[in-house]
């Protein structure tokens, strides 16, 4: 990218080379206007198909419309293709979700199937073009549509299983944009001093086409992979609903326990008809269910894949067309480059001290310019041996097509060799030039620190051996056997997942036998436990309140006994007193006090002794507890010397 | 350092106050020949007559008005002249003389009120327990006593502190000032020193007073007989009560309270209101003959 830009850079500088960037920068504009022309066509006829009624009517009338346009030149060959691959499609799917979500399941297949079809129209167009000898304006167009396209693509829809997909697009938007500064880059070759770099503008055409079909295939590998889901939960709803019916009437999937549904209440008529019911159910859907549940688990890993095996499809034939290209281009570049890096070298001494060397200036510039031209020759040629390539490439060996290739890659090998060769002679020149001029007086130390900023510095990238894009087609088909492994595994675990779950399923229900009887075991003991440990708990209680009832006896004999104590030693102290004189003081007062006249009321008034509230205080516990003693039969006791109670 | 002449100047001041006795004054202007006159000289000066101007002289005008007081100031500043002024009033005393131990002793008479339970009321002039319509007594009800206080004033050459002793606290052992017998009380004897002039002489003496109270219902103390002990064959023994809920009516209880007892020392087993225990009377102060103690108001 700095090559190129660098390349922009010398052309804006460069007077020569305005010209040719702005006639390429207005026919870009010209392309994107006819671009958009063509777009609202394409809507336009997208519109008339939504607008038909019957999946066959609507196949019917975009073929028509589709070879009218056709005919009139509105859609090039490829877009038609694709355009009766999408009636096709859509065809498809109008004729029911399981044969979509086969045809999903197969997405492989159809994935290599559109590419060859894409392949084939690559080759017709890349024949037609490179008869018709298109240039780089009509590259630019297809660069430009190509972008449209996959931005039409992207705004209808861009679902989360083909994210990778939408990954891939930008990187192809990113090598769509690669392309468009190439483009211009040609442009200014062309400007300065070739038209060969119309052929590889012609051959780089090819590989605009495909990523149409690239896009709209996705686009329609996604349709098929989301109809695949959507069947697959509808599958998953139904298989749901079924199995809670199940449950509820004490079945399982796997197998009915008529015993256990006839226990739960269900009607022996409702057994036989779930039994008719599970019968009926194909157990192929249960395998389409779990690798659809795989596909739409593995969606994006197998869009990648898909897209991929796209990508390697598409880019085998086209190994050496990348090659020359990035190689062509790389070599451009460096000699832009090395031009670019000449000039500065003079360019700084000139503005700065060497006015009078005007004319040895425009002398190494022209060496430069001659150089460009050589180099944009040498470029043209091996291109052209590319084209020759890709105009067999479509010959059904690919063994040929192989060996087509490296003689591509051995061609332009040659070429680039040539053109080292050329740049190692003009280097000489140039140092030849420095040396000289080194011996100049007066200017020579200007010369005798070097030649200048970066000539030479960039090798031609095809020299450092190996090709980068060979090396990325290695990586990316080791990634797609990689996915192919993956998916292989997906499948295999996905078998093995239904084995061990079918075989989980049966030691469940054993399982449960076992713990059902178990159960009932332990039900049974339990109550016989619960029984005994009930007849124990009675015995025990009853064994308690006949102890309790002896303690209270005793309670309310050791009451008694103390009660009667009481009563005994109060009816002691009573006898004591009452046989001697009290010496405690006499209280008294001056009835004319108020402390007086309370003593004279209380007893003027015959107020109870608070001796009296006391003794029949002690008298009323004691018939108490006499009368507890009745009631337990206790031996009698007398009380204060009365009468045995 | 004589008197030269003295003036008596008009009559200058006659105050009467309805309800009062009169107050006159009479002023003299004296001259003598020496400004160290002696002041006694000078109060001399004045006379009636030829008698000089004393202590309880009537005034000429009005002869229940007597001299009672003597002022001698100096006259519009002049060290030859001085106004001597002698003012009359009627003593509240009767007999007033100029000897304080020949003067008669004063009487002053108060009430007060003593609140007590009330007991009785009178209807009409017959005096009744006062009781509710069951018989009950309002215990908590009380009555003013209206009590009767003299104190008695008058000059002693000395105090007589045996007789002060033994007369306080004693009651009348007979009737006196109206009261019955041990209704009056002495209730305190005080007497402080005092002095006074008479005849340039000066006469000391103390100002004995006497407080008497009179109780109407008597000094003696009223009391329920109630004891702990009751005499039985003239011996003590505890008093006791019975259940009157018990059925035999015979147990014995020591009782929590002193008992009511009959006149011979017995147990007054059977009381109430019907028969409410015996109020005994007794006088726990000495008594003495108050009239010849304290004499009687004049």
């Amino acid at each position: 990218m700095a090559k190129l830009d660098l390349a922009f850079q010398l052309s804006a500088n460069a007077s020569g080379m305005a010209a040719g960037v702005d006639k390429a920068n207005a026919q870009l504009k010209s392309v994107g206007e006819a671009s958009q022309k063509s777009s609202a066509m394409f809507r336009d006829a997208a519109k008339i198909t939504r607008e038909l009624q019957t999946p066959t009517e609507v196949y019917a009338s975009t073929i028509s419309k589709l070879d009218k346009y056709l005919e009139k030149g509105a859609l090039t060959q490829e877009v038609y293709n694709r355009a009766v691959a999408k009636a096709d499609a859509q065809l498809a799917e109008a004729e029911g979700t399981v044969s979509k979500f086969r045809n999903g399941l197969s997405a492989t297949e159809n994935v290599l199937n559109r590419v060859t079809d894409a392949a084939q129209g690559v080759g017709d167009s890349v024949k037609s073009m490179a008869e018709a000898g298109i240039s780089v304006i009509a590259f630019g167009k297809d660069v430009a549509w190509t972008y449209l396209q996959w931005k039409v693509f992207s705004a209808v829809r861009n679902p989360a299983a083909i994210g990778q997909f939408a990954m891939s697009a930008l990187k192809g938007a990113m090598a769509a944009r690669t392309l468009i500064l190439a483009a211009k880059a040609l442009g200014v070759g062309l400007a300065i001093g070739g038209g060969g770099a119309g052929v590889l503008a012609s051959a780089v055409v090819g590989l605009t086409n495909p990523f149409i079909g690239a896009g709209l295939l996705a686009l329609n590998l996604g349709r098929q992979f989301l109809a695949a889901k959507d069947q697959a939960y509808e599958t998953a709803t139904a298989i749901g609903g079924l199995a809670e019916e199940a449950q509820r009437l004490g079945v399982t999937v796997n197998a009915l326990q008529i015993d256990r549904a006839l226990a739960a209440g269900v009607a022996r008529d409702d057994i036989v008809k779930l039994g008719v019911a599970m019968s009926e159910i194909d157990v192929g859907h249960f395998d389409d269910l779990a690798v659809a549940l795989d596909e739409v688990d593995t969606a994006g890993k197998r869009s990648a894949t898909v897209f991929e095996s796209f990508g390697r499809t598409l880019a085998v034939p086209f190994t050496g067309a990348f090659a020359a290209i990035n190689s062509g281009s790389a070599a451009l570049t460096n000699g832009l480059t090395e031009i670019m890096a000449g000039v500065n070298a003079l360019a700084a001494p000139v503005a700065s001290l060497l006015q009078p060397f005007g004319t040895m200036l425009g002398t190494v510039a022209e060496g430069a310019m001659k150089l460009v031209g050589i180099l944009a020759q040498g470029v043209g040629v091996v291109l052209r041996l590319a084209g020759a390539a890709l105009n067999t490439f479509l010959s059904p060996f690919i063994v040929g097509l192989s060996n087509l290739a490296d003689a591509i890659r051995g061609g332009m090998n040659s070429a680039f060799d040539f053109i080292a060769d050329k740049i190692d002679y003009v280097h000489q020149k140039l140092d030849g030039f420095y040396e000289m001029m080194a011996k100049v007086p007066v200017i020579g130390r200007a010369f005798a620190a070097g030649s200048g900023t970066g000539a030479g510095s960039v090798a031609p990238a095809a020299a450092a051996g190996s090709s980068p894009a060979a090396e990325g087609f290695d990586k990316e088909m080791q990634a797609a056997a990689r996915h192919q492994e993956a998916w292989e595994n997906a499948v295999q675990d996905s078998l093995l997942k239904a084995e061990r779950e079918s075989e989980q399923h049966q030691n469940a229900w054993e399982q449960a036998v076992h713990n059902s009887l178990l159960q009932d075991e332990r039900e049974a003991e339990q109550h016989q436990n619960a029984w005994e440990n009930a007849v124990h708990a009675s015995m025990l209680k009853a064994e308690k309140e006949q102890e309790q009832a002896v303690k209270n006896a005793t309670k309310s004999n050791e009451s008694m006994d103390k009660a009667v104590s009481k009563a005994s030693e109060f009816q002691g102290e009573n006898a004591a007193l009452l046989n001697g004189k009290s010496s405690e003081a006499l209280q008294a007062n001056d009835i004319r006090s108020s402390e007086g006249i309370s003593q004279f009321m209380a007893l003027a008034t015959g107020r109870d002794d608070p001796a009296l509230v006391e003794y029949r205080k002690q008298t009323s516990t004691l018939m108490q507890l006499l009368a507890e003693q009745r009631a337990q039969r206790v031996e009698n006791a007398t009380i204060l010397g009365g009468p045995a109670a | 350092m004589a008197v030269k002449s003295v003036t008596e100047l008009a009559a200058v001041s006659a105050t009467q106050t309805f309800g009062t006795v009169p107050k006159l004054q009479r002023q003299w202007v004296v001259e003598v020949d020496d400004p160290a006159t002696p002041h006694d000289t000078i109060s001399k000066a004045p006379k009636d007559g030829e008698n000089v101007i004393s202590f309880l002289d009537p005034h000429p005008n009005a002869a229940y008005s007597l001299a009672m007081d003597c002022k001698v100031d100096n006259y519009n500043g002049s060290k030859w002249h001085y106004l001597v002024t002698w003012n009359y009033d009627t003593p509240k005393q009767a007999n007033t003389d100029v000897n304080p131990l020949s003067r008669p002793d004063i009487w002053k008479f108060s009430t007060s009120g003593m609140s007590i339970p009330a007991l009785w009321y009178y209807d009409g002039t017959n005096r009744k327990a006062l009781v509710n319509s069951a018989g009950d007594f309002f215990e908590g009800a009380t009555t003013d006593l209206s009590m009767l206080t003299a104190h008695i004033s008058g000059n002693r050459q000395s105090f007589d502190y045996a007789r002060a002793t033994g007369a306080t606290n004693i009651l009348n052992d007979r009737e006196y000032l109206g009261g019955a017998a041990y209704c009056w009380k002495c209730d305190g004897i005080s007497g402080e020193p005092a002095v006074e002039i008479v005849d340039d002489n000066d006469v000391r003496f103390y100002k004995v007073e006497v407080t008497l109270t009179y109780r109407p219902d008597g000094w003696p103390l009223l009391l329920p007989n109630v004891g702990w002990n009751y005499l039985v064959g003239g011996r003590k023994e505890r008093v006791y009560v019975i259940d009157p809920e018990d059925p035999d009516h015979k147990t014995k209880i020591v009782s929590a309270n002193p008992q009511p007892l009959n006149s011979d020392g017995s147990l007054q087993t059977s009381y109430g209101e019907s028969n409410p225990p015996i109020i005994i009377t007794r006088r726990v102060h000495a008594s003495g003959d108050f009239g010849q103690l304290f004499g009687t108001p004049p």
